[in-house]
């Protein structure tokens, strides 16, 4: 072969062109020297491409697996074809007045679960239209429009086996648990559904399932053992309804290993906190491909709470002795925690001040001589300590950081009047809220130009509306003295912009109530809370113990989460006083649950 | 590649190709195919494996290269893959309207994220029509005269359901996906 020949790799240089070298025969290398030419031909190599095909019930991957025709599931155009045939002119006005406009500006996507690992099911999520598509249809009515955060509760446990659903209390747990039920209900992916709740709540339950779902059937199992054993054993509802007092009872029926349910939903599940008590045992063993758990405390007094419910929706994700920082990451993907400062956007601040007081020279020799007798009479009781006896001391403590039993001395009614000064004179009102009935008469007395009506458990209920009637209308009623145990639920006086905690409740829950009076949809302008607490006392002592539970609460769920309805434990309530005995450090004994609420 | 056009089918069963061109960083161009029913569900998704842009074939092309690698290679790879006829391809890329060549069926292309900063070239004997569906511009190519209301109608009555944007966000999230997932494993 000729010298001049050259054998050229042009694959190496140029990709996709395919190098063509012309070698000179012996006739043109002995005559005219021809220069070499290169032709490069242009590639048509095929591109890799995958490929990926969808049904009703979840994606096939490759060219074995068929299309089927899609429909049925999230199709809200499949009743409504004679509709969905009308001319574009009249679908887009029908559309507009629908709302779709919203619906566009606002896009949830179902997120595949990070269990979820195959590419073809990631994307079966992740191609999915937005919920307010699928929501919006034409068979899926709603009562009225969910929020953007219900949407994305809906997107959340959508595609989820284990679910932690935990938004705090009034933001619609119930409604996003159905109106998935049913989404999944009409994708086939479940046919039958159990769900445990407590007693008092079945009929609203069943309420909410007409309302949101009114096509689902729902079949509440009641009755007597023979009644219910039907119910048990009866397939016609989609959805069985079922109270967590009867799951010890009906054990046999409900974890029958021949009727597995697609889901069990457990709300207020934090009835299975303690995973070894027997409701919780029958719950772990209820044979389920889906397990969710609705609870607005899903940590009440600590992790150990978090374990029990993980034991119903995801074994072994928490197990005890977890530090907060593990376990929040072992969650991330298991529970949706919102609450309403993080989700109302549109609602007014809600600005709280902790009003640190000084005992007044009465109060402080009062309390210190009512602690110190106080605590040595409970060291001496020994081995007799009872919850009980630290839970008086606690609450004569408290009673005298609020007035000096013999002067009725009180910097807290100091700070009161000089505030609710400030609230008359800008036309506003204010809700004062104590435990006790006796110090609301006193705060009352105190504070009479500001003409106070009074609101507790003393007030016959018959003339309850009306005083509220008169609070809301009368412009020189500046103030409302009221109870927790009476003004805690179901009162709206969002037109107040000022909330006094004359004293602190033992429970956070119950006085976020108390201020949600106040705070809460409708509400005209800001609401300014007022938490007083006395410096160096028992007050701040709890208020500290309160507050590193909320802490916790944020740690392992989200920035901004509240905390739920924990109140303090038995052994918090012993450690705020330091009981010795000459054997050492005075430690309970008795199991009982000691929470203060 | 030849296809039947669309007979006057009612809505619900219509379908529409969602096609469109996403550069994925250090890899190159990649493709995605999004077919969906008459309200936007998925029914077969198909992408493409990145292409990397070839300097030899940029020149050679010159401006007609983009048009080539997104149209006659990527958009072609993923017409092919396609086991059923949309009633409509809809694009939001310029860069794939040459694929009109290897297809009889309509494809629209769609101003959504993509500014168009000139009218795209016609292409020979395909014709390229307007019309106009809430006040965008749409472009309509392999449509003949008398099937042009039609497809107006039938792009509107998918755009009131879903803007026609929606689609090619969950390709490009699909991609991004998918690359995710290819890398790690």
């Amino acid at each position: 072969m000729d010298q001049s020949l050259r054998q050229i790799d042009w694959t190496s240089v140029i990709d996709g062109m395919s190098p063509e070298v012309h070698f000179a025969d012996s006739w043109e290398a002995g005559s005219v020297e021809m220069p070499p030419v290169v032709s490069a031909k242009i590639s048509n190599r095929k591109l890799k491409t995958s490929s990926y095909f969808f049904s009703d019930v979840g994606a096939s991957s490759g060219k074995g697996a068929s299309s089927k025709k899609s429909g049925g599931l999230f199709d809200p155009f499949s009743k409504g074809e004679a509709e969905a045939n009308q001319s574009p002119t009249n679908q887009e006005k029908g559309a507009k007045k629908s709302g779709q406009a919203s619906a566009a500006s606002q896009r949830t996507r179902i997120q595949p679960p990070s269990d979820v690992i195959r590419l073809e099911d990631r994307l079966f999520y992740l191609l999915q239209p937005p919920l307010e598509t699928l929501l919006g249809g034409k068979t899926m009515e709603f009562p009225f429009e969910p929020f953007n955060f219900q949407y994305a509760g809906i997107a959340f446990l959508f595609p989820r086996h284990s679910a932690i659903l935990a938004d705090e209390m009034g933001l619609g747990k119930t409604m996003q648990a159905i109106s998935t039920v049913r989404m999944l209900l009409r994708a086939g992916y479940i046919k039958n559904v159990l769900l445990i709740c407590p007693k008092p709540l079945m009929t609203n339950w069943q309420r909410e399932f007409k309302s949101w779902a009114p096509e689902v059937t729902v079949a509440a199992i009641k009755g007597n053992q023979y009644q219910r054993a039907w119910h048990w054993k009866a397939n016609q509802a989609m959805v069985k309804l079922a109270n967590y007092e009867l799951l010890t009872r009906d054990e046999a029926m409900v974890t029958d290993k021949n009727h597995e349910y697609d889901l069990v939903i457990l709300d207020e599940a934090q009835r299975v906190k303690n995973k070894s008590n027997a409701t919780s045992q029958v719950v772990q063993r209820i044979p389920r491909k889906r397990s969710w758990a609705l609870t607005g405390t899903p940590i009440e007094n600590g992790i150990e709470d978090l374990v029990g419910i993980c034991e119903f929706a995801a074994k072994g994700t928490v197990t005890s002795g977890m530090t907060p920082r593990e376990v929040r990451v072992r969650v991330k993907d298991l529970i949706l925690r919102r609450t309403k400062d993080l989700v109302m956007t549109d609602m007014p601040p809600r600005i709280m001040r902790d009003a640190e007081l000084a005992l007044s020279a009465d109060q402080q020799l009062t309390y210190d001589g009512a602690e110190n007798d106080g605590v040595m009479r409970l060291n001496e009781m020994g081995d007799e300590l009872t919850i009980k006896h630290v839970f008086e001391l606690v609450l004569r403590l408290k009673q005298v950081c609020n007035f000096d039993p013999a002067t009725g001395a009180s910097s807290k009614i100091e700070r009161l009047k000089a505030d609710m000064e400030e609230v008359a004179a800008s036309g506003q009102k204010a809700i004062v809220f104590s435990q006790w009935v006796d110090a609301l008469q006193v705060i009352g007395k105190q504070l009479p130009e500001h003409n106070p009506l009074e609101y507790h458990g003393r007030i016959p209920s018959k003339q309850r509306d009306p005083i509220l009637e008169e609070f809301k209308n009368n412009p020189k009623r500046n103030v409302l003295l009221m109870s927790y145990g009476a003004g805690a639920v179901g009162l709206n006086l969002q037109f107040c912009r000022y909330v006094f905690l004359f004293d602190r409740w033992w429970n956070p829950a119950i006085e976020d109530q108390a201020i949600n009076r106040a705070h809460r949809i409708g509400a005209a302008g800001s609401v300014t809370i007022t938490r007083m607490i006395m410096a160096g006392t028992i007050e701040q002592r709890i208020h500290e113990i309160l507050e590193a539970k909320r802490e916790l609460f944020r740690e392992i769920l989200s920035e901004g989460a509240q905390p739920g309805r924990r109140g303090l434990s038995k052994d918090e309530i012993f450690g705020l006083f330091d009981l010795t005995t000459p054997k050492g450090k005075i430690v309970p004994t008795s199991d009982e649950e000691a929470q203060a609420a | 590649m030849t296809q039947k056009q669309p007979s006057n089918q009612p809505f619900s069963n219509t379908t529409f190709g969602f096609m469109t061109v996403v550069e994925v960083p250090s890899l190159g161009h990649c493709g995605g195919l999004l077919l969906v029913s008459n309200i936007g569900r998925p029914i077969e998704f198909h992408f493409t494996a990145p292409v990397a842009s070839n300097r030899t074939q940029e020149i050679m092309y010159g401006k007609t290269y983009s048009g080539f690698l997104c149209g006659d290679r990527i958009g072609a790879a993923l017409v092919d893959k396609a086991r059923r006829l949309p009633t409509m391809f809809v694009t939001d890329s310029p860069d794939i309207l040459p694929v009109c060549e290897l297809i009889d069926t309509s494809l629209i292309l769609v101003p959504s994220t993509m500014e168009l900063e000139s009218k795209p070239e016609p292409f020979d004997g395909k014709g390229l029509k307007s019309f106009q569906i809430d006040n965008d511009e749409i472009y309509c190519l392999n449509t003949p005269e008398n099937q042009l209301n039609l497809i107006r109608q039938q792009a509107a009555t998918f755009a009131s359901v879903l803007p026609f944007d929606e689609p090619f966000e969950r390709i490009r999230q699909a991609i991004g996906e998918a690359h995710q997932v290819l890398k790690v494993a």
